[in-house]
């Protein structure tokens, strides 16, 4: 029986060089940091070119790693902090060529009924939602709801008081209820 | 009487959270491309030797101009201690590379004035 060696073993030997060994690191969180990642940035090509970004600095920030925290937990202080970059990038490109699309793009109110639910797919329509919350906002909401911190750890990682996480917590949720009503309401 | 609406909030809040980690799965899927660890290693691993590999392809490049400009300055500086052994005073090593006459009094003091005004326009 072969024991399955843990991230901190791993993370010791990839430091010394093995690279066979941060390899295995990445396998075993590179969906959750995907999941993180495509979180915040939602349905977008750019989720793959973070992903790499991610483990790119955790390889370059290895001996900095002091092991106070996860290892789960550090990568998703990367990725969470190089998707607030890529939004903060795409917001200054978005200010410069502003696309006709994103105007035209009408989010459905809430109240609006049933038929009008149909003309958009529910994974469009929890994008649009995201996109609606301000980013720090995301990423309170994809740290408690989607990786499931809890509040504490969410703090630590925004590196903001716990009652902070709670309030943006509660107004965006707020927020996406209000859109997202309807599909909360019919599947109750 | 409290019970209903904290319990409805609570399966709200759960099926939210459902909704949400739900796409994010789904985004994750559609957004990444297939042997992202395989990329991610070969980047890695370039990542280690940068300045080595800047270095070696500088080097390839630039070798043939290297080797061609060294051989010129080697023949130069051949051709210039040849012709040093014709001086009548001992030259200096200086003056032996670059081909230079040695000064010495005689020479600094040999300036013919007149054949200066004739060159001069």
């Amino acid at each position: 029986m072969t024991l399955t060696p843990s991230d901190d073993t791993l993370i010791n030997r990839a430091r010394k060089g093995d690279q066979n060994a941060f390899r295995e690191l990445l396998e075993r969180h590179q969906q959750m940091v995907a999941r993180t990642v495509a979180g915040m940035l939602g349905a977008s090509a750019d989720v793959d070119d973070l992903v790499q970004e991610v483990f790119i600095r955790f390889y370059k920030t290895l001996d900095r790693f002091r092991g106070d925290a996860a290892c789960s937990t550090y990568l998703t202080r990367i990725a969470i902090n190089a998707s607030l970059d890529a939004l903060r990038r795409r917001k200054r490109m978005r200010s410069r060529f502003i696309s006709r699309d994103d105007e035209t793009v009408i989010l459905p109110e809430p109240g609006f009924h049933d038929t009008e639910t149909d003309r958009f797919d529910r994974t469009e329509l929890i994008n649009l939602a995201m996109n609606k919350l301000k980013p720090h906002h995301r990423a309170v909401v994809v740290l408690r709801l989607v990786d499931g911190y809890s509040t504490a750890e969410a703090a630590r990682i925004l590196g903001i008081p716990q009652g902070t996480v709670l309030s943006r917590l509660s107004r965006a949720t707020a927020r996406l209820r209000g859109i997202l009503g309807p599909i909360l309401a019919e599947e109750d | 009487m409290n019970q209903l609406p904290s319990s409805t909030s609570k399966d709200n809040n759960q099926h939210l959270h459902s909704l949400l980690r739900e796409t994010a799965e789904i985004n994750a899927v559609s957004g990444m491309q297939p042997f992202l660890a395989d990329r991610i290693m070969r980047r890695i691993q370039t990542l280690n030797q940068p300045e080595e590999q800047l270095w070696q392809t500088l080097w390839l490049a630039f070798r043939p101009v290297a080797l061609a400009s060294a051989l010129l300055i080697l023949g130069f500086v051949s051709y210039n201690a040849s012709v040093s052994r014709n001086y009548e005073v001992e030259p200096t090593p200086t003056e032996v590379v670059f081909g230079l006459q040695p000064l010495t009094l005689t020479t600094a003091y040999s300036a013919n004035l007149d054949e200066f005004l004739l060159t001069t326009p």
